[in-house]
């Protein structure tokens, strides 16, 4: 499944966002645009909260999401939150853990309600319960946001090795996490798409 | 530093000796019982039948309001919160109910309802617009963000209530429960005493007062309060039950 976005506008009042913005993506790659472009606007357009003013998304199926905040039921464990987002809400405990441990997270951590954990292992939460959606596109706006850099790269390999063979836009300004995923760069600093495919 | 239980017991044996001390100074007890009169005439109603079928008589009609009032609040509060124009029809019908007194429904709905069947309608009424606001602010209070990610994830309807509303929603619901319950006892056994239904604790309150017997009103007050309060700790407790079963949350505080 390949996202396509077709001559997409945006704007709020009389600030235009973006304008005729065209733009295709087949594997997983970095959204990277300067602050205030739009890139949460974009991801949310993608996501089905917000309305375009114009053009149209097709292809992004069900998602998997990374907000700019983690979103998480704060009564729920960590284990619990990715399990609601499994098919049978469920999913499977071990595995999930096997996964934060992947992360960094283990122990007691993961049986603490999410209220209690740091901003740290609730990003990570955040983006596990990403993974473990059934989802044919993953939308991931900075989802590196408080973590520590050998915390990023375990996530960045995970995502690494989950985002294969589906289609993935990683919003980031994260240098570092940029190298670490070694993903296509899609650099949106005008407002009518990409400037240049790489970076 | 004492214990907060020996600080509370402390604290009503104060307020017996003031009670016992008013007691003897009017020296009248048809006026003012004192709380060793008081206990007698409680020690006497306890073993007959009479009296445990007057607490199951009120009990049973005034819960039964309660629920009644619980389970309408909960839906009416859904549907308004969910259709704009029920939150318009119902916001000047739930502040109408709130502001007329007890009083004034009573006497009105013993033109419609018989007497035995008082206190429900009166309980529920009672109940009906304070769980109906608990329950549209915790409605109010659920993460519009949250809601947002169960959009996004397409969670089924079941594991959104579960995961997001209930957890919003219970806090509130709980403590408009300790309140409601509170005041449909309050309201129902006030009912009983205007209907004069057979078999009552209200009945028995107006009873105790026509024959002058202050002893038994006062131990009829006290076994209204700890009925309601014995009432209130369990149904709260199978709430926190309830709640933690279905959110896993530790307690809905």
């Amino acid at each position: 499944m390949s996202i396509q976005i077709e001559e997409l506008c945006k704007r709020y009042g009389d600030k235009v966002l973006f304008e005729h913005l065209n733009l295709r993506v087949e594997k997983p790659a970095v959204l990277w645009a300067p602050s205030g472009w739009g890139k949460t606007t974009l991801l949310r357009i993608l996501m089905g909260l917000e309305q375009p003013d114009g053009g149209r998304v097709t292809g992004v199926g069900r998602v998997g999401a990374v907000f700019q905040e983690n979103r998480l039921c704060r009564a729920l464990n960590a284990v619990q939150n990715v399990a609601l987002v499994t098919p049978d809400g469920k999913g499977d405990p071990e595995a999930i853990r096997r996964d934060f441990g992947l992360l960094g997270m283990q122990g007691a951590a993961l049986a603490l309600p999410t209220a209690r954990l740091s901003g740290g292992q609730k990003r990570r939460t955040a983006l596990l319960r990403a993974l473990w959606a059934e989802a044919d596109t993953l939308l991931l706006d900075e989802p590196f946001t408080g973590l520590d850099p050998a915390a990023m790269q375990q996530a960045a390999a995970l995502l690494r090795q989950r985002c294969a063979g589906r289609s993935a836009l990683l919003a980031t300004h994260d240098r570092a996490a940029i190298q670490a995923l070694g993903w296509p760069v899609l650099v949106l600093a005008g407002q009518n798409g990409p400037e240049s495919g790489g970076k | 530093m004492k214990p907060v239980w020996v600080q509370r017991a402390a604290a009503v044996l104060f307020w017996l000796a003031v009670w016992q001390c008013a007691a003897m100074a009017v020296g009248q007890e048809v006026f003012l019982v004192s709380p060793v009169a008081a206990l007698r005439a409680l020690v006497q109603l306890l073993p007959t039948a009479d009296f445990w079928g007057r607490v199951w008589f009120s009990s049973g009609r005034i819960l039964l309001g309660f629920g009644l009032g619980a389970g309408c609040s909960v839906l009416l509060a859904a549907a308004s919160a969910k259709i704009r124009w029920v939150d318009i029809l119902l916001s000047p019908l739930m502040q109408l109910v709130k502001a007329t007194p007890v009083a004034s429904f009573i006497i009105l709905a013993l033109v419609w309802v018989r007497g035995r069947s008082l206190s429900i309608l009166i309980s529920f009424l009672m109940v009906l617009p304070v769980l109906y606001g608990a329950v549209r602010t915790g409605i109010q209070s659920t993460d519009p963000q949250l809601l947002e990610m169960a959009r996004v994830f397409r969670l089924p309807r079941m594991r959104r209530l579960r995961a997001i509303w209930l957890p919003a929603v219970l806090p509130a619901f709980h403590q408009g429960c300790s309140v409601a319950l509170g005041i449909c006892w309050k309201s129902g056994v006030a009912a009983e005493v205007i209907g004069l239904p057979d078999g009552s604790i209200g009945d028995a309150l107006y009873r105790a007062k026509i024959t002058l017997s202050t002893g038994d009103l006062f131990a009829w007050t006290f076994v209204i309060i700890c009925v309601s309060a014995l009432f209130e700790k369990l149904f709260l407790w199978i709430l926190d039950r309830a709640v933690k079963r279905v959110t896993g949350e530790e307690a809905a505080r």
